[in-house]
């Protein structure tokens, strides 16, 4: 029966904890000012306001994984890292106790607190701190804390004081002016006050702030805050001469990761002015010799990330000009110390702008090793491979030939197009020619187009045949119209008199059947690549025709071939 | 950063009627019961009551844990409004008061009475278990016609007790002798347990900040560097209670102004404690201990807004307003310091002056420490900031001794209450026929003051003598 009545006195405290449990997860998955949020807490709130008016108080024994009221069991819950009574118990909380006039806000943030009472231990902080910090009206806990329980406050640590206190009192009573006893008589107060204390009135304060109240607690505003801790660090980095060695320098120094901590603060910000301040005085002190050199480029290579990079640059469009601005500034400044950085947000940038900008960045700075390449160009993701092949292409190291031999057969297009483009890069040697060359036979009309005009733009006689064969291909008429004056081009460019006969046949009608205008067009355009008289007069020919196309094109052609704007291939890849 | 919230219209009113009720008392303890200024104060408590009364005809004022509760709701002070909230909370606390109950048709004429019988009959005896002077209270306002307010008595188990305070005193002790083993906490639990002391001694100052500053005057000569430690973080937090920051940046404070120090741990000993006078080489070791702390607080882990504001501290405190003082500044950059380090920067110079070192000829009394900061306030010490500690402190602080106009020799125990002139604190007898007894300076008799002070001594150049009872130390308080 009393069983029944104490399982019936706790149903209202049970629904309450089941609220609250509701409300703690609502907050951690949904955003704060999320409608869900809000109708949980407010049902919370309800709940307890409820039970506060009629009972005046709710006390809940904190237990390791559940919350009782008068010994019986209210709430419990798995898993356990999900378990409100653990996150309390863990942090030594073992007594919760909410007051009637409990606000909503109290409610929200007492939910708030334990939501996130998972993350805090990241920031080195605990739920005890951040409920207390919280300065509840209406809430109250008790922290098994044995330290401030006087458990192991050790033996004799008050004695200690007391004796300390009763030594001193001693000593006052035996030393001169008190042993002798009180003087008779009314003696003169000291008036008036010895000192000019309106001197603390007037003015302001030496530093020109404000008052010493609430204005001036705006001196802790959080930007404040870093700012001030970054100037005592590049004061102690330019003072303390004791710690120039490289232990005090070095990855893990605790100067290092606080300088380091300052910048990912200011990038999270951005707080452009704050990052400038931190390389120009690092650099000065660098040039004057009071940190070793290369300490700029330790830290900044420790704090720009690749995910902060990236976060910067999908800032940009968003900002002000002058900020964008001031962001390519500092990124490029810092180009030499974070290559590796830049390059892992090269690998998942997929904003045009950002893969440019970032590509501008790393081909602008000091260069970079094959092997921080080499893992990209094994990538499983086109882009990633197609960025690094590029990045590739500015190292002009032939040692990335290779690489571009092997990419050559890379399954989508895109890479290939541009490993065609990045071979053009390396000069007409023998291995490139005869990539290019076999490139020909690719199954793409825009891969074999940029591999002739290559062919055309580098020489090298050993590939006319290939072009040879391509031009006289069954399906060559019909290839895009790109293709074949990129093909032509370059055989002209090549073949040079020796493609003449070739040439000079293609631009005319067949006897049987058609030759498509556009094939015939090309012969032409060739035809202006091929400096001898025998090409001009077969252009001068074609200049008479009766068809205007033809007329026009041959005319066009005489005129880039005596101002020399033909290159073979159609210009340089 | 700012934690401070502006209040709402509710909060606006009921802080309204908090402060109506301080300044009527005040007003009955200068003026008499027939004068305008009087019926005004009056009248303007009777018209916020009326519009406070809730379903029940009530409305409770209260004090608990130092906060003062308008019904259930707890009103915050703010730094414009915390002298007439710290005497309210002063006069609850002499009455042994913990709510005044106000039923709706309370008259004028009986607040009046109450507020005469408040003022002009307040105990001086001090904070003690106050049941029967509530008692008394209720016996006093009924015989003067006061039936529309209730006194209720103090239940005694909200208010700290004196165990409480030493206990936080004593581990702050106990964790600086630990951490200095370590210099800093280098791990999470000592961390922990840094914040945890941290917080019972802002709590403890929260609730009491009379008692935690008398405790400043133990003085530990023998482990310094510990009581310095403690004291200014006591001290520190004191200050700023009294600016108003709010509880998390007291906690942030505290621990800042505890470890401030701590770049003392590196330097020789032979060097910190030597008789006499340094020579350069030592001036410089000694100099070299604010930068040292802030490296070492850097060391302590994760850099959490705390440990930034502590590493700041240890790197200003021996800075002046003008920017002198060491560590030289070679930047550029530092043209200011910060609030936290202007705050140690005082309490620490205070704290310093009034211990008893052994390489000193002479060693200066409470009162002579605080002409120092008053002489050097707007060129080493921020002027407003001295201002605010003298006002906290007075112009003769707890473990001053004294003679008094009277004849007697007396020791501080307590700085003047908030709103009381700077030179009129309690001072505990120490001879004639009134030893043990404590009087406040304040007193008159008509428009003379009872006692005053006539000299500052400093028998056997001891400096500051400890204001506390040593009954405080017993299991039973």
């Amino acid at each position: 029966m009393t069983e029944q009545r104490t399982l019936a006195d706790n149903r209202p405290v049970t629904a309450i904890c089941r609220q609250l449990h509701r409300a703690y997860r609502d907050m951690r998955l949904y955003p704060a000012e999320h409608p869900v949020v809000a109708e949980s807490l407010g049902l919370l709130a309800g709940l307890l306001d409820s039970y506060l008016s009629e009972s005046g108080l709710l006390l809940l024994e904190v237990q390791e994984d559940q919350l009782l009221q008068d010994g019986e069991p209210v709430y419990s819950h798995a898993p356990r890292p999900d378990n409100m009574a653990f996150l309390m118990f863990r942090d030594g909380i073992r007594s919760l106790t909410f007051h009637a006039g409990l606000e909503t806000r109290e409610v929200e943030a007492f939910v708030r607190c334990l939501a996130q009472a998972n993350d805090l231990t990241e920031s080195d902080h605990d739920l005890v701190t951040r409920l207390w910090e919280q300065d509840f009206s209406h809430i109250d806990y008790y922290v098994a804390d044995p330290f401030l329980g006087g458990e192991v406050l050790r033996e004799g640590t008050i004695d200690v004081l007391r004796e300390t206190v009763l030594r001193r009192l001693d000593q006052v009573r035996s030393g001169e002016g008190l042993a002798g006893g009180p003087r008779t008589g009314r003696l003169q107060a000291i008036r008036p006050t010895p000192v000019d204390l309106s001197r603390l009135d007037s003015g302001e304060s030496a530093t020109g702030e404000g008052p010493a109240d609430g204005s001036q607690r705006t001196v802790d505003e959080a930007a404040d805050l870093v700012r001030d801790f970054l100037v005592v660090l590049l004061e102690i980095v330019s003072t303390d001469s004791r710690n120039y060695d490289s232990a005090s320098y070095g990855e893990e120094a605790p100067l290092t990761r606080a300088l380091v901590r300052v910048v990912e603060t200011y990038l999270e910000g951005p707080d452009w002015a704050g990052l400038e301040l931190v390389l120009e005085q690092l650099q000065q002190l660098e040039a004057q010799g009071r940190c070793p050199a290369g300490y700029l480029g330790l830290v900044m290579s420790q704090a720009v990330t690749a995910e902060r990079v990236g976060r910067l640059l999908a800032r940009e469009g968003q900002e002000a000009p002058p900020d964008t601005e001031r962001a390519k500034r500092f990124l490029r400044a810092v180009s030499p110390w974070t290559t590796s950085a830049l390059l892992e947000a090269l690998v998942v940038a997929e904003d045009r702008s950002a893969r440019k900008h970032l590509l501008d960045l790393l081909e602008s700075g000091p260069g970079l090793a094959l092997e921080q390449l080499a893992s990209l160009l094994e990538d499983s993701r086109w882009y990633v491979v197609r960025n690094a092949v590029q990045l590739a292409a500015g190292m002009r190291d032939s040692a990335v030939v290779p690489h571009l031999e092997r990419l050559r057969r890379h399954p989508d297009a895109r890479v290939r197009r541009e490993v065609v483009r990045a071979l053009g890069g390396f000069g007409a040697g023998p291995v490139v020619l005869r990539a290019l060359a076999a490139t020909l036979d690719d199954e793409d009309s825009s891969v074999r187009t940029l591999a002739a005009r290559a062919l055309g733009w580098l020489g090298g006689r050993e590939q006319e045949t290939s072009l040879l064969a391509q031009v006289e291909a069954r399906d060559f008429p019909l290839r895009p119209q790109e293709e074949v004056e990129a093909l032509l081009g370059a055989y002209a460019a090549i073949a040079r008199e020796r493609a003449l006969p070739l040439l000079d046949k293609m631009w005319r009608r067949r006897l049987l059947g058609a030759r498509p205008l556009a094939v015939r067009l090309a012969a032409l355009k060739a035809l202006a690549a091929v400096p001898s008289a025998a090409a001009q007069a077969v252009l001068r020919e074609a200049a008479k025709s009766g068809e205007s196309q033809i007329r026009k094109a041959a005319m066009q052609a005489l005129q880039d071939g005596q101002s020399g704007r033909s290159g073979g291939g159609g210009g340089r890849p | 950063m700012n934690a401070e919230r502006p209040p709402d219209p509710l909060e606006r009113s009921d802080q309204a009627l908090v402060l109506a009720l301080a300044a009527a008392v005040r007003t009955a303890s200068y003026y008499e019961p027939a004068n305008a200024v009087m019926r005004q104060a009056c009248a303007s408590l009777a018209a916020l009551l009326a519009a406070h009364y809730g379903e029940d005809g009530t409305v409770t004022v209260g004090v608990h844990s130092h906060s003062v509760f308008v019904g259930k709701s707890r009103v915050r002070s703010s730094a414009a409004t915390y002298a007439r909230f710290s005497y309210l909370v002063d006069l609850f606390t002499d009455w042994g008061i913990t709510t005044l109950t106000f039923f709706a048709g309370v008259t004028e004429g009986e607040l009046l009475q109450l507020v005469l019988t408040l003022a002009r009959e307040r105990p001086t005896t001090g904070t003690g278990p106050a049941g029967s002077l509530a008692f008394d209270l209720d016996d006093l306002l009924a015989k003067r016609g006061v039936t529309g307010v209730r006194a209720d008595l103090l239940s005694g188990s909200g208010a700290p007790t004196a165990t409480a305070k030493v206990e936080a005193y004593a581990a702050a002790m106990q964790l600086g002798e630990e951490l200095a083993a370590e210099k800093v906490p280098t791990d999470r639990t000592q961390a922990r347990r840094l914040r945890r002391v941290t917080q019972a001694v802002v709590d403890q100052t929260l609730r009491d900040p009379s008692s935690l500053l008398a405790l400043t005057t133990i003085k530990d000569f023998d482990r310094y560097l510990l009581s310095h430690s403690t004291n200014v973080a006591i001290l520190a937090v004191i200050l700023g209670q009294r600016l108003g920051l709010s509880k998390a940046r007291l906690g942030e404070l505290c621990i800042a102004a505890f470890l401030h120090d701590s770049g003392k741990l590196e330097v020789l000993p032979e060097v910190l404690n030597k008789p006499g006078s340094l020579d350069e080489q030592e001036w410089e070791e000694v100099r070299r201990h604010p930068v040292l702390a802030a490296y070492a607080i850097l060391g302590t882990g994760r850099l959490s807004p705390s440990v930034m504001r502590a590493v700041v501290v240890a790197f200003e405190h021996h800075l002046r307003e003008d920017m002198s003082g060491y560590p030289r500044l070679r930047t550029g950059l530092k043209r200011r310091m910060t609030l936290f380090g202007k705050i140690v920067a005082i309490v620490d110079c205070y704290d310093a002056l009034t211990t008893a070192r052994s390489y000193r000829e002479y060693n200066f009394t409470p009162h002579e420490a605080i002409l120092y900061l008053i002489a050097n306030a707007g060129t080493h010490f921020d002027r407003k900031l001295v201002k605010t500690f003298v006002e906290i402190m007075g112009l003769y602080p707890p473990g001053t001794l004294v003679e008094l106009t009277s004849g007697e020799f007396g020791l501080v125990c307590a700085a003047p209450a908030v709103g009381l002139p700077f030179d009129r604190p309690r001072v505990r007898i120490l001879t004639g026929d009134r030893v043990g007894s404590v009087v406040d300076l304040s007193e008159r008799e008509g428009e003379t003051y009872c006692r005053s002070v006539a000299r500052v001594i400093n028998p056997a150049n001891l400096g500051q003598v400890p204001a506390v009872d040593p009954s405080i130390f017993e299991p039973s308080s």
